[in-house]
């Protein structure tokens, strides 16, 4: 009941707002304000129905409603609760319902908060919303329904799989010869059904430790052909089922636990092997072989990295809907920005909090060492990121100047399409990573809407622009004044955007089309490439908060540098050391590099403390006053040069970890130490076939990590199994950390001797500066929302009264 | 006499060093040791040529690690990074490196985000160009207006951060 009710509330919600988009548009344009407000409450509604049903697939999880097949595929018995709730986006088809309902529900609150003071924009741009909500939630019903059962399509190419969980007891004690074993199943089930049977032994420190079994192997009339005994820890030996004997034995004395796997036309609830079942035991064939989440995505970043890069990206919808909304009504000037500014700003937060999160998980779970590797899906995040944070310093430009406005659209509508893009690259199988969905029916369509989303925002634009409407009220005037240095980091900004896209997607599609060649491009492109644009974006950043709009003159810019350059220069003197490289050489380029983004974190300093001197000296304010009243007056100037200080920090955390890293890989026997920079490792010992509750075996290595001649931490790195995962990735490595300010020592375990665990391989690395990067994400979060205070605005009575008194010269009213 | 005293030393100091050149390289019966460390600097430089976009020496499979001590057998038998390097693109092709080999791929990929780039920046240079046609008549323009700054404070920065936190 739960799952029909959820997937009828998902197509009401999908019919509720096609009649939005009808209503919405015909009563603007019969000026029929009934008719109006009741396509906003159909886009309401929508929210509600969209909420409704990804929160019956919640439940679906949460009681485990196996039958649903997407409930199957990322949960299972022995998940613990918090994975299971992370589940509703674990795979394509809840994720892609979670984020209709995160769109949804973007579009409810701008419709809820909005609709009184922009009113003019409103219907265009709730129909807008809608429209895109229409197709997430089509392709969510249409293609990738996360309510499909199993029994809904069994059909041949697509069979239901079904399982029973021997529990203990449940199977004889003694080991059951093949023939045996199978003279369980009826002769209809023998003629249907091919099996696999995984087998983890009771003792793991046993050389066997799983054994895979496909019944085809073992009797004639079974469909699957081939068969293979697995065998040793991790999986890793094949034996081809023409070596197994007849009479081979399946080792259920030393069996702890074991899943059959049906494949085939039986119905779900089909009984298996009664015989050899406990009578007792409460059978649900589907529920005992159910996959589980993702091993990958077993992990705390996972509760929250997700939601919040599909908050950043379904968000950026308010800023598209009140552009096009702007473009479609006429009304040009800059209440769309005004509209969509909090919106637009809230979105950037949550992508920018989702980078920096996916960073981390990428640097806990993947186990390399890093956490920005330039994969293609990593930047297909980041490329909307790029273009909006271009958009949020352009747009100032367009508010303070009324310049810009032809490019402030393009930037607008450019970032939900890059949006669109990335959503399309990561789930239609266009690249391939380990973040990125399994190849879909839904890329064509998704491709398509790109297509028509991009198409028609450009036409809008253009035609407009033919019409004089996009006009710029003021020329630039001056190189050196602050919206020229806004254009040239946008510049930067595009330039960043487009080499990065190139790199990504650009060349391996064009290599492809036309060369007829697969090519990837990683670091030895990306780091050269994106380098020296970082350096301009930096020096930028320290410039243009010194220059003043409409103009400034070289010699006021120079001075107004002197002071965060000397602080620069000064606060260089502690970086030499982690400037200097394992052999003792300062790296100039680097040092110069923590020089350029020091300066650029001093100008955002000095710049916010000028200020406040300028207050005290004119209005005798003291110096916290003088802040507080800074910072009410201008919360989005302010914010803005504490995100800039966010950034300086990871810009130093940046290179720290990457020019500085220093890695080494050895294999240890116990007691044996390995030597890196002015640290030690102790070997001690491998505790292997640990099970967790989730089911994971772990086997964790023990190491002493020691810093002249004292035992600092103990570290475990481990490497866990999952094996019920399925196909695909069924093992993690995680590594143990030593953490502190100064860098992260940071150990994986890369193998081990599977039996006696007497000596193990251990990958070592030294990240200098590394929690910077985490600590510059936390103060740019503080900064932007900081940025989202209301700015203080005088009540229109005492507003006159100020402008009376400051025409008649007095001083210190206005403070 | 001098200078052919000198080249006699010379001489005799490149057959020393030839000598000790000599020394250092194994003999075909000593085998190269070949380090992790060794392996893995050209294996990070390496994808794994099925598992796409995962870097050889961190990927986790058994396929990529036969091709890690394939790498370390190379290493042994004294190949260079760039003829390991040109061995897996001939076998896997150019999608296991990080910027193809092939000179037209190369070429494309490298040069084209910069021509790009320039054409973008060209835009934006004529574009400055044109505004600062305009700039004569604002500035007249703007002789014209009274600027309401100095006279009132006599702290310019403070007119410009008023000018700037009235957002």
């Amino acid at each position: 009941m739960i799952t029909e009710i959820g997937l009828f509330a998902l197509f009401f919600s999908f019919i509720a707002a096609i009649y939005a988009i009808i209503a919405l548009v015909y009563g603007e344009r019969r000026k029929n304000e009934a008719i109006v407000l009741s396509g906003r409450n159909a886009a309401l509604l929508n929210f509600g129905l969209v909420s409704l049903s990804a929160g019956m697939l919640m439940l679906d999880i949460i009681f485990q409603n196996y039958q649903v097949q997407y409930v199957w595929s990322v949960t299972s018995p022995d998940m613990p609760m918090f994975f299971r709730l992370t589940a509703l986006w674990g795979s394509q088809q809840g994720s892609l319902l979670f984020w209709t309902m995160l769109m949804s529900g973007f579009c409810a609150g701008a419709v809820l908060l909005n609709w009184k003071v922009h009113r003019r924009l409103m219907p265009y741009a709730t129909a807008y919303m809608m429209a895109v909500v229409i197709f997430f939630a089509g392709i969510t019903l249409f293609f990738e329904n996360p309510f499909a059962r199993w029994w809904y399509v069994p059909t041949a190419d697509q069979p239901f799989t079904a399982s029973v969980l021997r529990p203990d007891g449940a199977y004889p004690a003694n080991d059951v010869s093949v023939a045996e074993f199978m003279s369980a199943f009826s002769a209809q089930q023998r003629a249907f059904v091919s099996i696999s049977a995984q087998i983890i032994p009771n003792d793991v420190a046993l050389p066997t430790q799983a054994v895979f079994l496909r019944a085809s192997d073992l009797l004639p009339d079974v469909l699957v052909p081939s068969a293979m005994l697995m065998t040793s820890q991790a999986l890793p030996e094949m034996v081809r089922a023409g070596d197994l004997p007849a009479d081979t034995s399946i080792p259920f004395s030393a069996v702890s636990n074991a899943s059959f796997v049906l494949r085939g036309d039986l119905p779900p609830t089909a009984q298996i092997a009664p015989a050899m079942l406990d009578p007792n035991m409460r059978l649900d064939l589907v529920s005992y072989n159910a996959k589980g989440l993702n091993p990958l995505l077993r992990h705390f970043g996972m509760a929250i990295h997700p939601p919040m890069l599909y908050l950043g990206f379904v968000g950026f919808i308010v800023l598209f809907a009140f552009a096009m909304s702007a473009l479609a009504s006429g009304d040009l000037s800059t209440n769309w920005i005004k509209a969509s500014h909090r919106w637009t700003l809230f979105a950037w937060l949550c992508l920018s909090l989702g980078l920096i999160l996916g960073g981390r998980w990428a640097y806990d779970v993947l186990g390399w060492g890093g956490y920005w590797g330039w994969d293609p899906v990593e930047n297909a995040a980041f490329l909307p990121w790029l273009m909006g944070t271009a958009f949020i310093h352009s747009v100032m430009i367009q508010e303070k100047r009324g310049m810009l406005k032809t490019w402030n659209m393009v930037l607008a509508v450019g970032t939900f399409s890059a949006v669109i893009f990335g959503t399309f690259a990561t789930r239609s199988g266009l690249v391939e990573s380990v973040h990125s969905f399994a190849r879909s029916e839904i890329g064509f369509p998704m491709f398509f809407f790109w297509l028509i989303v991009t198409i028609v925002s450009v036409w809008l634009i253009l035609w407009r622009r033919s019409r004089g409407e996009l006009r710029d009220e003021h020329p630039f005037t001056n190189l050196l004044s602050r919206e020229s240095l806004f254009v040239l980091n946008n510049l930067i900004f595009m330039a960043l955007f487009i080499a990065i896209f190139w790199g990504s997607f650009g060349a391996p599609i064009v290599s492809e089309i036309f060369l007829d060649t697969n090519i990837t491009l990683g670091k030895d492109y990306f780091i050269p490439v994106v380098t020296p644009l970082f350096i301009a974006l930096y020096l930028l950043m320290g410039i243009a908060p010194l220059s003043a709009w409409g103009a400034t003159s070289l010699k006021r810019l120079g001075r107004s540098v002197i002071v965060p350059l000397a602080l620069t220069i000064v606060s260089l003197g502690l970086f030499i050391g982690q400037a200097t490289d394992k052999n003792g050489v300062l790296n100039i380029l680097a040092w110069l590099g923590y020089g350029l983004v020091l300066f650029s974190g001093w100008v955002a300093i000095y710049e916010t403390y000028r200020g406040a001197v300028a207050r005290i000296k004119a209005h005798g304010e003291s110096l916290p006053v003088a802040l507080y009243t800074l910072l009410r007056r201008n919360p989005r100037r302010y914010g803005g040069y504490l995100i800039h200080l966010g950034i300086t920090v990871i810009g130093i955390g940046v290179i720290g970890s990457t020019v500085f890293q220093q890695e080494t890989q050895q294999t240890l026997a116990v007691g044996e130490t390995l030597a890196i920079a002015d640290y030690q490792i102790r070997y001690d010992g491998l505790e292997q076939g640990q099970i967790s509750q989730d089911g994971r075996i772990m086997d964790i290595a023990n190491l002493t990590l020691i810093r002249n001649g004292q035992e600092i931490a103990h570290l475990r790195p481990r490497r866990d199994f999952f094996p019920n995962a399925g196909e695909g990735m069924n093992s993690m490595t995680i590594s143990g950390a030593h953490s502190t300010i100064e860098n992260d020592f940071y150990v994986l375990l890369v193998s081990w001797e599977p039996v006696s665990a007497s000596s193990a391989t251990f990958k070592v690395y030294i990240n200098p500066l590394v929690n910077l990067v985490w600590w510059g994400g936390i103060v740019l979060i503080f900064g932007t929302m900081f940025s989202f205070f209301p700015k203080e605005t005088l009540p229109e009575r005492i507003r006159q009264r100020v402008q009376k008194a400051e025409t008649l010269g007095l001083k210190g009213v206005t403070a | 006499m001098m200078l052919r005293g000198m080249l006699i030393l010379l001489m005799i100091l490149g057959m020393v060093g030839y000598a000790l050149a000599q020394d250092e390289q194994p003999t075909p019966d000593e085998p190269i040791i070949v380090t992790d460390d060794q392996v893995n600097a050209i294996a990070n430089r390496l994808f794994c040529p099925v598992c796409e976009n995962i870097p050889l020496d961190a990927c986790g499979t058994a396929a990529c690690a036969d091709w890690r001590n394939e790498i370390r057998l190379f290493l042994s038998q004294g190949m260079t990074e760039d003829e390991i390097r040109a061995d897996f693109v001939a076998r896997f092709g150019d999608r296991v490196v990080g910027v193809p080999q092939d000179p037209l791929l190369r070429a494309i990929s490298l040069v084209t985000p910069w021509l790009l780039v320039a054409f973008g920046l060209l835009v934006a240079g004529r574009l400055f160009i044109t505004w600062r046609k305009h700039k004569a008549h604002i500035m007249a323009n703007m002789s014209q207006t009274p600027v309401a700054t100095s006279a009132q404070t006599h702290n310019p920065y403070l007119d410009l951060l008023e000018e700037d936190l009235k957002g």
